[in-house]
């Protein structure tokens, strides 16, 4: 495959989760204004925008002192309508959906009609009036099937794309992306965990992670702050949790190429991708190095997305040069 | 679609303007429905307006998903448009349209040994046929070429030829060697059409043009280097922003090929190799989609950061291919359009199969005063435009815009070509809740390698506006689906 359409397929599938996560963001959080208390919202429109590392309109206020102001001040429906449409924002819905789209455009040749059908017709009626409206009314509905729109999308992938390197590439993409703001996220309530009078509802966090459901099967539906942040980053069969993210990367690069990480010396993507997973599946679970497990993840994370470019996309020619 | 709708028979039709001027598609002079047409005619007319509204409105929505768009860039966000799709076909019966592929092969078998020879000996330069400063003198003839072999002498393997009917038949208006496009819209538009009338589509014995992707293919393969068992094949796009990007993207997956832009190649040694995810590989065959000025910067234009450095090169060595060769365009000039029947006679010892449109060259002084005398009953057009540029449609144009192009003429004949007005034949479109008939000309598709490839159709194109004769999308054009039906057998009568 084009190194070039390989980069485009990565991205395609990075915004694209990035999209779903924001989504996902979004239903939790304007649920949380019809439930919680508005300094619980507050709470959660700081956790939302340090997740995604987006500033809100109007500064951070997380540095202005007066958080609760600065979000008071802002009806969240205008976050929520920044965060999903705004076209100036590039962490929005649409910007993500829009950038994932024209990624895909580049790289038309190796995904399927469906994929793409499915993605552009999603994208524009994104941009229609009539579902502005019915955001506007109904917001979490709206979201969930926004969702949908992206889960019908995977699944067209999965079943009609060759399981080949294309199909690799996309899910690499997923799940580098996905393991990045998941730790985002975790990192963004960790600070809870040490706050004795704390209110918050962790089942908010397993809802941002899409993991309530496989949460409540592997315990039960009380829901234990510790054991919630364990499981997201430690259990090894919901997809996701960190875990499961880093599996999936050292498997996908072992298909791209599977004679990488069986040579000496060890191809670097290799060497990272298996730093990654021992750290997930063998390292400490103690309550003190759960600031340092994040950060080596977020570390490692990013090192790894350096080293696959080096390797399958901006090599150097001259060191590429073949007999046929 | 159903011929037992429970609708009342609808008046589409009942705005119809049958003006014998003008050949009509689908019908005769005294208005009675053309044998070949005559089921369709009756289906569509039983058919409510409404109905036929929706299929059109189903066949744009559909463009639109798969993306089959050109951008709009206004103020506030880019828009995606669709060119518009008329439903209804244009119909072509099967025994004129083997006439006239008959023709067309004849014809760029011609041009393809023009193209041969003006790039070797130039024999029928010094014989006098046609006049040296037309081929020598042309800004697309390539110097570069010169004495280069090309495999089956195909310097065009793929041609967009397109023609006109008239009263008098079909004629050639242009032909496009370069980088034709407009395939995908052909495909496009008849999955498209399946899709929405299935019924009346299988009843009515269309020829069929799927397979014009595979052709290509086999086409392309044939082209490739002889030591080569294997080709590598890749289709060479400008990118995303090209208004063809959807064509490119298009071909590139029906034929299983990479689509690869300028900067995804590189020559090493002349040879050339695509970056892949696994390392550099060898490319063998480049089916471009650039034009012969962005191709390679250090033998071309040297700005251009569309092509590939070197390419050239390796193309002379023999090895790679590039289709359509470079160098094609000196031969579909609108000035030397005019000695094709001559190459014809010159090459083959045979007729034009397909009429010429008589042509006057304002190069040559009776050319001139002709044209300058006439200007209001013929079509002036500037040689080396294309797509509706640079052009003055007489009939159509007020003294003003005459004078103007008059002056023009005189400042520089040599730029000029004139033609008759053509009364170009009408096909009904569905305009708002009526049918109306409007101008169509049609654009086949000819692939020419060992053997010579003609898929039966091609891209129907509409001047959507009332009376207007320009088909080019740039300027208010559309497309329609064009059926090549044959004769039903005297038993046949699949409903």
């Amino acid at each position: 495959m084009l190194a070039r359409v390989a980069d485009n397929l990565y991205w395609m599938s990075r915004y694209l989760e990035r999209a779903d996560q924001t989504i996902r963001l979004l239903g939790v959080q304007v649920r949380s204004v019809t439930d919680n208390t508005s300094a619980q919202v507050v709470a959660g429109w700081t956790r939302l925008f340090r997740s995604l590392k987006v500033l809100p309109p109007g500064g951070d206020p997380l540095y202005s002192g007066q958080p609760e102001d600065a979000f008071l001040l802002a009806d969240a429906y205008t976050l929520a309508d920044f965060m999903s449409f705004e076209q100036d924002n590039p962490g929005s819905m649409v910007s993500l959906w829009a950038m994932s789209r024209e990624n895909a455009r580049q790289a038309r040749q190796e995904i399927t009609q469906e994929m793409w059908g499915q993605l552009n017709r999603t994208y524009l009626s994104l941009r229609e009036t009539e579902l502005h409206y019915f955001w506007n009314k109904e917001p979490e509905n709206f979201y969930k099937e926004t969702s949908a729109q992206i889960y019908l999308f995977r699944g067209v992938t999965d079943n009609g794309l060759r399981h080949g390197l294309a199909w690799d590439f996309i899910r690499l993409g997923r799940f580098m992306e996905r393991i990045q703001v998941t730790t985002e996220i975790l990192e963004s309530y960790r600070p809870a965990l040490e706050d004795e009078d704390t209110d918050l509802d962790w089942s908010l966090l397993l809802r941002s992670c899409a993991s309530f459901e496989p949460y409540c099967r592997h315990y039960t539906p009380e829901v234990d702050p510790w054991k919630v942040m364990t499981f997201l980053i430690h259990e090894p069969e919901s997809p996701h949790t960190l875990r499961f993210a880093a599996e999936e990367i050292r498997n996908g690069l072992g298909r791209i190429d599977p004679a990488g990480g069986a040579r000496h010396p060890l191809q670097a993507t290799h060497r990272i991708a298996g730093q990654l997973r021992a750290l997930l599946v063998y390292g400490s679970q103690d309550r003190e190095e759960l600031a340092g497990t994040l950060a080596e993840v977020r570390r490692l994370a990013r090192s790894l997305h350096d080293e696959l470019y080096g390797r399958y996309i901006f090599y150097p020619a001259d060191q590429a040069l073949p007999g046929r | 679609m159903n011929r037992s709708s429970a609708h009342p028979a609808a008046p589409a039709f009942r705005q119809y303007d049958h003006n014998p001027t003008f050949y009509d598609e689908m019908f005769e002079n005294d208005g009675s429905a053309r044998e070949h047409c005559a089921d369709f005619f009756e289906t569509i007319r039983e058919t409510p307006p409404d109905d036929l509204r929706q299929i059109q409105e189903r066949v744009t929505r559909s463009f639109l998903h798969e993306g089959i768009t050109f951008t709009v860039y206004g103020d506030e966000q880019t828009i995606e448009r669709v060119f518009p799709i008329d439903c209804l076909p244009r119909i072509v019966r099967g025994d004129e349209w083997d006439d006239v592929a008959r023709g067309l092969e004849q014809r760029l078998r011609a041009l393809n040994l023009f193209l041969h020879d003006i790039y070797h000996r130039g024999q029928i330069i010094r014989d006098g046929v046609i006049p040296a400063e037309l081929v020598y003198g042309n800004k697309h003839y390539r110097i570069e070429m010169r004495g280069i072999e090309v495999p089956h002498g195909a310097y065009v393997s793929v041609c967009g030829t397109d023609l006109v009917r008239t009263h008098d038949g079909f004629a050639v208006l242009e032909d496009n060697l370069r980088v034709p496009s407009g395939v995908s819209y052909m495909l496009a538009c008849r999955d498209a059409i399946k899709r929405s009338m299935p019924r009346l589509f299988r009843r009515s014995r269309v020829r069929d043009v799927e397979h014009y992707s595979r052709r290509l293919l086999e086409t392309l393969r044939s082209l490739a280097p002889p030591q080569v068992s294997d080709p590598s094949i890749v289709l060479l796009t400008p990118g995303v922003y090209n208004s063809a990007y959807y064509e490119h993207a298009f071909l590139a997956r029906q034929m299983g090929i990479e689509l690869v832009e300028g900067r995804d190649l590189l020559v090493h040694n002349r040879r050339v190799f695509m970056r892949t995810t696994a390392g550099l590989r060898q490319v063998d065959v480049i089916y471009r989609r650039i034009d012969d000025d962005f191709i390679d910067p250090v033998t071309f234009r040297e700005d251009s950061v569309l092509g590939v450095p070197g390419l050239f090169h390796a193309y002379r060595a023999g090895r790679v291919v590039i289709a359509n060769a470079p160098g094609t365009g000196v031969a579909d000039d609108k000035a030397v359009y005019a000695y094709v029947p001559r190459m014809i006679q010159y090459y083959l010892g045979e007729e034009s199969l397909i009429k010429p449109i008589p042509t006057n060259l304002c190069r040559e002084r009776e050319g001139l005063s002709y044209t300058l005398a006439n200007l209001d009953k013929l079509v002036v057009k500037m040689v080396g435009e294309s797509g509706g540029y640079g052009m003055l449609v007489g009939p159509h144009a007020s003294k003003t815009e005459q004078k103007e192009f008059a002056a023009a003429l005189r400042e520089n004949p040599a730029n000029y070509i004139s033609q008759p007005t053509l009364a170009l034949s009408r096909a009904p479109c569905l305009v708002g809740a009526h049918i109306e008939p409007r101008h169509v000309d049609l654009r086949p598709f000819i692939l020419q390698a060992d053997r010579t490839e003609i898929v039966p159709g091609g891209l129907c194109r509409v001047a959507l506006k009332k009376g207007s004769l320009v088909v080019n999308s740039s300027q208010g054009g559309g497309s329609k689906d064009a059926w090549i039906v044959d004769a039903p057998e005297a038993s046949a009568t699949d409903a």
